[in-house]
């Protein structure tokens, strides 16, 4: 029998947990020094792609200044519309993610079947043109986390067939599509749940954490009635998704939830009917756009940005693209330049984007991921990996980044076969001067000009505090562009957004 | 997930760097901190959080309770002393540590362990996200409150202590009980250092201490990489690498760190690095489902717990009277079992208390029992406030008398758990 997930709260990350929820700290981090002065704040453009993607690329700087933010959005509302082939391309390194059920399964828990989950979500992070695809894609895996070592071949079926197919989709997609998954009927042990002794754990969280929010107005007889009404949603490998209906675990006496009447002698009716109550209640339309407010525009996003947001919501049904627009094309959301400080996750794949790394040793790839704390998928209660600076702002963690951003920059000059490529003399040109080293970096990182503050102290770093006009020397290069572009990357202009 | 554990010291990354001393600027404090004497400033704590809400009617088993136990745990009890290889060991005629407690029996019996039961958090909530937040914040019921109870013993001390190491809490980030502190969060003393390009290793540093203005800090992100540094600095002192525990003491190795989180606080306490405050989690206790409690998962990590609690306990020897370790979690678990064989979120639970002050040897309840109308909705009620025994910690032991703003709106009741300095 697969254990469930009862390595909760396991890494050294656990402290986390707490110091995710509340927002007295987070409120005090959020008004960070100095954010007006952030090229974003005079930026609608580089501010919009700063949120949208995992840290804009010239290509995208120069599209969207070419269209305007409205029509880029739309675009990438439809991410159909995005050519992505060389994307398609890529992928083909990871074949085990596109293998129909019974062929993960055979596979099992092998390791490949991890590093292809989680360099799978790195790589498309990283590299798809469709980026607000993929920050969505993330943000429905932190709202549906699922995690253990036993169910992984179940974790990248839920990640295709579920996150990344109604990602942009419908809410109520997703609810019931994890509420049927064997990954998410393992990992909160309702597939073990039967009339004799409910299991709670799912039907809690259900309220918890996918719909209601914990003040969203049940009570703890709901959870109990909650977990009635689901309990015969199990598994079993006979079927051609894994999930099966249990009659003989089914309590089919009546039930009453959230006001709910639910008669008696219904079977598999009563946890469709919950997830129905629970999906259109007016919480979770409050409780899902604030989520989304927090992840895209502050990690106390304004009151009448959640109501509007949740209107949207609620007159589409659940329409994740609408509300999604809505949000960030409000005047909240143009406001809030500065306000978001990079979750590690982000931070990392930000680097590969503005270093163009490629690791090939899966191992090392993981290293770095671990050092940072946010490893996809290793996130072990279900509220998924925090998104507010208070949660992220520790002392390891900040020199973690640092020397994350200087592991991936100095590539070249490691010992050890790391099988990491990258391309920062082949994106760096051919500067003259030292300024110009600068600028070209900074365009890499930051997509734009650099403040003139941070720009001399760049500036002095790389001409040993010389000047700006200090020749780019072959040997100044050698010696400086790959800590030029760590500092850029540590600095503290990058971690917020 | 493939476990790599060791792959990652020492292979992948760069060469370390050593940073120069001499390179830090003068106002960088150094080992020069302003630090209070023990005298003043009292024990050291060391806050354990067992996170996911640890069962425990498992580990201080009330057998004397008979049936109302036994009953409502058909596969999920631990048999009562003197019934065989798998009973509770014996702790007062009524409660019993589970086996794997075995490590801890002398210290019990010692005095220097004590035990609280029925106890914990008294907010409803058996969420656990709201419940631990309520008990780090030590105000059940409300989310605002923003700062952690030891956060808000450390502003309101009468002493000062300029240390990075005054509040440490071990693990990649700090819990939320040092919120109103400025914690340092360290995962392993040994590689707490900057990485980068030998040669350029020293003007890289140099450019960051500017981007973030560690001289004059103006927010938290900033005010971390001040802290960054200076611990940097210290930590180059302390000769990690060598660290050898005294007395025999054998620290758990476990997956989690938990073993190598205490060994990492009795150093600090004992290198006298200015360190008041520890705090250090052990998590995996949500157990729903096969809890393992005899042979399982549950009897396996609850022996990393009782191991590293004894090995820290010998490790400190002579410091032990100088140090308080108190545990807690965010809630117990439901007295009756669940058909996995596992337990769902219950309410209340137990909590020990280590360390020189600690009237040990007994078991401190105003035990409800588990007699069905005595129940918390089907969970062990609680008659013991945590606070109570927090407050009495905070007074006798850490000489912060200021209990009306570290626990608002609460009157602790005297329970006798700890002594005076």
């Amino acid at each position: 029998m697969p254990t469930s997930r009862r390595d909760f709260l396991r890494f050294s990350a656990s402290a986390l947990i707490a110091a995710a929820a509340g927002s007295g700290y987070a409120s005090a981090v959020a008004a960070q020094q100095g954010a007006e002065t952030l090229p974003a704040a005079r930026d609608p453009e580089l501010h919009f792609l700063n949120r949208i993607t995992y840290g804009p690329r010239p290509e995208e700087v120069e599209r969207i200044r070419q269209i305007g933010v409205e029509a880029y959005l739309d675009e990438q509302l439809h991410p159909d519309s995005v050519d992505d082939s060389a994307m398609d391309e890529r992928l083909r390194q990871f074949p085990i993610l596109f293998m129909d059920r019974r062929t993960v399964h055979i596979l099992g828990t092998d390791g490949r079947v991890w590093f292809a989950l989680i360099r799978g979500m790195i790589e498309r992070a990283a590299a798809s043109r469709r980026q607000l695809y993929e920050r969505m894609v993330e943000f429905w895996t932190d709202h549906f986390n699922v995690s253990g070592d036993d169910y992984v071949p179940d974790m990248v079926l839920m990640h295709r067939e579920v996150i990344r197919r109604h990602a942009l989709g419908k809410f109520r997609d997703l609810v019931i599509g994890t509420a049927q998954h064997p990954a998410m009927l393992y990992y909160l042990d309702q597939a073990y749940s039967d009339k004799e002794h409910p299991n709670e754990n799912y039907a809690r969280e259900l309220l918890e954490l996918h719909t209601l929010g914990v003040d969203g107005g049940y009570s703890e007889e709901d959870v109990k009635e909650a977990a009635r009404a689901l309990t015969g949603w199990t598994v079993h490998d006979g079927t051609e998704t894994g999930f099966f209906f249990d009659a003989e675990m089914h309590d089919f006496d009546d039930k009453f939830i959230l006001g709910h009447e639910m008669p008696e002698g219904r079977g598999i009716e009563d946890g469709l009917h919950l997830i129905s109550i629970v999906a259109n209640h007016p919480s979770t339309a409050r409780f899902v756009c604030r989520k989304l407010c927090v992840r895209f525009v502050s990690d106390n996003p304004p009151e009448s940005l959640v109501e509007s947001a949740a209107q949207v919501f609620r007159e589409t049904g659940g329409e994740i693209a609408p509300v999604l627009r809505h949000i960030l094309l409000s005047a909240e959301f143009q406001a809030s330049a500065g306000q978001k400080l990079r979750r590690p996750l982000e931070f990392f794949v930000g680097a590969i984007r503005a270093t163009g790394t490629t690791v090939r040793d899966d191992w090392f790839y993981l290293s770095l991921l671990e050092d940072l704390a946010q490893v996809p998928y290793q996130w072990s209660p279900p509220n998924g990996y925090p998104d507010v600076a208070g949660a992220w702002l520790g002392s390891s963690s900040l020199l973690a980044r640092w020397n994350t951003a200087m592991t991936l920059t100095h590539g070249a000059y490691s010992e050890q076969d790391t099988g990491m490529t990258t391309q920062l003399r082949q994106r760096l040109g051919s500067p003259e001067s030292i300024g110009q080293m600068v600028d070209a970096v900074a365009a890499q990182v930051f997509g734009v000009p650099l403040p003139q503050a941070e720009r001399a102290q760049f500036v002095a770093y790389a001409s040993d505090g010389g000047d700006e006009q200090a020749a780019a020397t072959p040997r100044v290069i050698s010696d400086k562009l790959g800590t030029l572009y760590g500092l850029m990357l540590a600095s503290p202009l990058y971690q917020w957004k | 997930m493939p476990t790599r554990r060791d792959f990652l010291r020492g292979a992948g990354a760069l060469g370390a760097v050593g940073v120069s001393k001499s390179f830090f600027p003068a106002w960088m404090p150094r080992l020069a901190f302003r630090q209070a004497s023990q005298a003043s400033r009292g024990d050291v704590l060391v806050a354990i959080f067992l996170r996911g809400g640890i069962d425990g009617l498992s580990v201080v088993v009330p057998y004397g309770d008979g049936a109302h136990y036994y009953d409502a745990r058909p596969t999920q009890a631990v048999a009562e002393p003197g019934s065989g290889s798998n009973a509770a060991l014996d702790l007062d005629g009524y409660f019993g540590f589970h086996p794997a407690f075995a490590p801890l029996i002398d210290i019990y019996q010692g005095g220097a362990l004590g035990v609280v039961h029925a106890t914990g958090s008294i907010d409803p909530s058996r969420s656990h996200f709201d419940a631990m937040q309520f008990m780090e914040y030590g105000t059940p019921g409300s989310k605002t409150t923003g700062t952690g109870w030891i956060g808000r013993h450390l502003q309101t001390a009468s002493w000062q202590n300029d240390s990075p190491f005054r509040a440490v809490g071990m693990g990649a980030m700090s819990p939320a009980s040092l919120r109103g502190a400025t914690p340092l969060s360290l995962r392993s003393i040994a590689d707490f250092h900057l990485r980068g390009r030998e040669g350029e290793l020293l003007r890289a540093q140099q450019s960051l201490m500017q981007l973030y203005s560690v001289s004059a800090p103006q927010d938290a992100l900033q005010s971390q990489a001040g802290l960054v540094f200076e611990t940097i600095d210290l930590l180059q002192a302390l000769n990690a690498v060598t660290y050898q525990p005294t007395n025999g003491a054998v620290y758990p190795e476990d997956e989690e760190g938990f073993g190598m989180g205490l060994r990492q606080i009795a150093q600090l306490i004992k290198a006298n690095v200015g360190l008041e405050v520890a705090c250090l989690d052990l998590g995996g206790w949500d157990t729903h489902e096969n809890q393992g409690t005899h042979d399982g998962y549950f009897q396996s990590q609850l022996s990393v717990l009782a191991q590293g609690l004894s090995a820290f306990y010998a490790d400190m020897q002579d410091l032990m009277p100088g140090v308080t370790v108190v545990t807690m979690s965010e809630f117990g678990r439901r007295v009756a079992e669940n058909g996995s064989a596992g337990t769902d979120h219950g309410h209340g639970n137990f909590m020990l208390v280590m360390g020189g002050g600690a009237q040990g040897g007994r078991v401190y309840a105003d035990w409800p029992t588990l007699a069905p109308e005595a129940l918390n909705d089907g969970d062990l009620a609680i008659t013991t406030d945590y606070r109570d025994v927090l407050a009495e910690i905070l007074t006798h032991r850490l000489n912060n008398p200021a209990l009306d703003q570290i626990f608002p709106n609460f009157t602790p009741t005297a329970r006798g758990i700890v002594t005076a300095r």
